[in-house]
């Protein structure tokens, strides 16, 4: 039954060939990692293990929930947008709250002159503006990711999802969607859904939706200092490979004690990270 | 082999087919004390009004009519924009005022097909530009000219002088008074008048009757000048009444681009400027320009980048035409193609998208990240600011707790990845919540040590990471020596 309906909706849609097939693989093979499709890592181990993808996934919508900014929240995303501009690709950030500080994207490993910002908005009309935006970034595929802020006081209409939805499928770009926590319990076409929430010390992410993953809405907590050191382990290492190289020495030679302190706040945070671990729950 | 393009209307086609097509009109000519009619739509001519008829005459027969001044600068830019069209038959196009063009096609007849064929293309060049012409092909230039007012379309390939012979006077370039004195001796067609001796047409006439009639049999050669190509594109639009709504005039937009599509692909070339009119009379003028990141000579490209604009700013006023310029022309350059690095390919596609969304969301809404990590963080001037960290002095503010540490490398600093700018102060009562909950760690203090455009001279802040309540980590400072707070940015 399931496989005359999807060979009847293959045959009916060219655009929805590709999704179509690729939403009976993840059906046939539920929680088959190698049939979810491409996805960017996020550098976070625990994470990247959960996800089928391997990371964020590509040519679909990731939402993210949350009230706040300023609670790390764009630590998760750093790490796939340093790999990204290192490939040279394009991000565009559309809506968000402030303005991007380019020293702290270098730091990270992300090229600043690949990162595009559209200017922060709040009304309406300028929140249907950024939708427009993103919808005509997806359609080109050409960023690598389009991260987009929805501000928690508007809601989006299921129709324009849907849309943004379209844009990305079989498209090598994700899209990025920050929204309001009163969003979680509304319907979306996202491939990836979690809540997220932080204090001082953790980072927790409610996972909701994942498509490929049966529904146990589990709970990942990352350690919120744990988050910060590997952002820069990256450059760090990149950075003590240079001067080994400068020195002639090999990258073998190098051992983690070789690598260079920042400063006193983040040698402490080292130190101290724990592991992150992943809790399920119902 | 010459190609007459004769357009009979000229004076009434100078002015747009949306114009002339929606309602009776005939132009007229103003003559001492007399306006007489030169020419009409057919309209005009099924309400009963003549060539030549004075205007009171025309006016009388209906009042809808619509009376249009002849207007030479308007058949100029029409023959302009005919030639334009043509030359893609050939380059050597010479264009006869009040007339129309001639078209030397010798060297095209083997590559287009033969005279049938070119004759053929230039009609579906002439009705693409909305213009009805008469065509004629003929060994000669003065013969096809001729033999263009006695026909609408005719293909003479050899013995032009048989279709000559049969040609009324009132066809040739001769002067109204000799065609009077011609018809006065009875010689009615060119048969009769080369019957007659030439030295005695000379003896009469002069020599100018013997050379045209020379210059049509082929008999003798003769001089043309040609057109030479304009580097500018102008052309504009317009409408019988006021064009209210966008749906109304969007169609004159959209003739132009077409217009312009043409003119720049019959020169290989591409534009990344253009820029729109819209009039209502001489009232109102609001004028549109567009900008690509790359040159195009494609119509759609621009009309979807006009589309974005209008969505942003949209012409308020009614409009009773449109004009359309292209200032500066460049070659049209193929983009390399290289199968297995496709990132000029994509900087190209992103330069297009990127000025798609500044014609939406205006010129100022897409920027970089703010780079400057060497000065204060608002300042521009990162170039030349010089930058003083050190440990700063306690802090003379009694609600704060500051635990000094010395950063001695600016790039391993811990800088936020949200930017306030400018920097927002703190209200007392964002204070007063601060002491009892906030926690301070990782002073630093950036010092600028000249004056910079945007005042801050000498600014010494001491900056702090901020814990709140909500978890939230923030970048603030404290202005010395005034001990203002400042909000600088948040950690994402």
């Amino acid at each position: 039954m399931d496989a005359v309906f999807y060979q009847q909706l293959i045959e009916s849609d060219s655009l929805l060939r590709n999704h179509v097939q690729r939403g009976a693989s993840a059906g046939v093979a539920l929680g088959a990692d190698e049939t979810a499709g491409p996805g960017i890592a996020t550098n976070f181990a625990v994470l990247d293990a959960f996800l089928p993808w391997r990371g964020w996934p590509v040519g679909a919508i990731t939402e993210i929930m949350t009230d706040t900014t300023g609670c790390g929240e764009m630590s998760l995303l750093l790490p796939a947008m340093a790999r990204l501009t290192q490939e040279k690709r394009p991000i565009l950030m559309i809506g968000a709250p402030h303005t991007l500080y380019a020293p702290t994207l270098t730091q990270a490993g992300v090229d600043p002159s690949r990162v595009t910002q559209i200017n922060p908005s709040s009304t309406s009309k300028q929140s249907k503006e950024n939708l427009w935006s993103a919808e005509q970034a997806l359609k080109t595929g050409l960023p690598g990711m389009v991260v987009l802020w929805t501000p928690a006081s508007q809601s989006v209409a299921p129709e324009v999802l849907r849309r943004l939805h379209l844009s990305t499928l079989g498209r090598d770009t994700m899209l990025i969607h920050f929204r309001g926590k009163s969003s979680m319990s509304l319907p979306s076409p996202a491939w990836l859904r979690f809540g997220f929430a932080a204090d001082d010390t953790h980072i927790r992410l409610q996972v909701l939706k994942c498509r490929g993953r049966l529904l146990t809405r589990p709970l990942i907590t990352l350690d919120r200092a744990a988050v910060q050191v590997r952002l820069y382990a990256q450059l760090r290492a990149a950075r003590s490979l240079d001067k080994a190289l400068e020195l002639g020495l090999g990258p073998d030679v190098l051992s983690p004690h070789a690598l260079p302190t920042h400063s006193g706040t983040t040698q402490t945070a080292h130190n101290t990270a724990a592991s992150p671990n992943v809790a399920y729950a119902h | 082999m010459w190609l007459a393009l004769y357009i009979p209307a000229l004076p009434l086609q100078a002015f747009s087919h949306t114009l002339t097509e929606s309602a009776p009109v005939v132009v007229f000519e103003r003559e001492a004390r007399r306006s007489h009619i030169v020419a009409r739509n057919q309209k005009a001519a099924r309400l009963g009004v003549r060539l030549h008829a004075t205007l009171a005459e025309a006016n009388a027969l209906s009042d809808a009519l619509v009376a249009l001044p002849r207007e030479p600068l308007r058949e100029t830019a029409l023959l302009e924009r005919m030639a334009e069209a043509t030359s893609a038959l050939t380059p050597n196009v010479h264009i006869r005022e009040h007339y129309g063009l001639l078209l030397d096609v010798s060297a095209s007849l083997a590559m287009f097909g033969g005279a049938q064929a070119v004759h053929a293309r230039a009609q579906t060049l002439s009705q693409a530009q909305h213009v009805r012409c008469h065509a004629v092909l003929a060994p000669t230039a003065s013969g096809a000219r001729w033999l263009s007012r006695g026909h609408r379309q005719l293909v003479v390939e050899s013995n032009v002088g048989a279709w000559l012979d049969d040609l009324a006077l009132d066809c040739t370039d001769f002067s109204s008074a000799l065609n009077d004195e011609l018809h006065a001796l009875n010689l009615h067609n060119l048969a009769a008048v080369r019957r007659l001796p030439i030295s005695e047409l000379n003896k009469r006439f002069g020599t100018t009757l013997t050379h045209q009639l020379a210059c049509a049999y082929g008999e003798s050669s003769e001089t043309l000048s040609l057109w030479q190509p304009l580097t500018t594109f102008h052309d504009k639009v317009e409408f019988l009444d006021l064009a209210r709504e966008q749906s109304h005039w969007m169609s004159g937009v959209e003739a132009l681009l077409l217009q312009l599509q043409t003119f720049l692909r019959s020169r290989a070339a591409s534009t990344q400027a253009i820029e729109f009119c819209f009039c209502m009379g001489s009232l109102q003028r609001t004028r549109f320009a567009l900008q690509s990141a790359h040159g195009t000579h494609l119509a759609s490209d621009w009309l979807r980048l006009f589309n974005a604009r209008i969505d942003r700013l949209p012409i308020t006023h009614e409009i009773s035409s449109i004009d359309l310029s292209c200032e500066r022309i460049e070659p049209m350059r193929f983009s390399d193609v290289d199968l297995f690095d496709r990132s000029r390919e994509q900087e190209r596609e992103w330069g297009t998208l990127t000025t798609l969304l500044r014609l939406r969301l205006g010129d100022n809404a897409l920027h970089a990240p703010r780079s400057n990590a060497n000065a204060l963080p608002e300042s521009q001037a990162s170039q030349t600011s010089q930058v003083a960290v050190s440990a700063p002095a306690k802090s003379s503010t009694r609600h704060v707790q500051a635990h000094a540490s010395t950063v001695t490398r600016q790039d391993t600093s811990h800088r936020p990845i949200w930017l306030i700018h400018p920097p927002r102060p703190l209200t007392e009562r964002e204070l007063r919540a601060l002491t009892s909950s906030i926690h301070l760690q990782q002073p630093e203090r950036i010092q600028e040590n000249w004056s910079h455009p945007e005042g801050h001279s000498n600014a010494q802040r001491d900056y702090y990471i901020a814990k709140t309540p909500d978890h939230r980590a923030l970048w603030i400072f404290r202005e010395r020596p005034c001990n203002d707070w400042f909000l600088q940015g948040v950690f994402g």
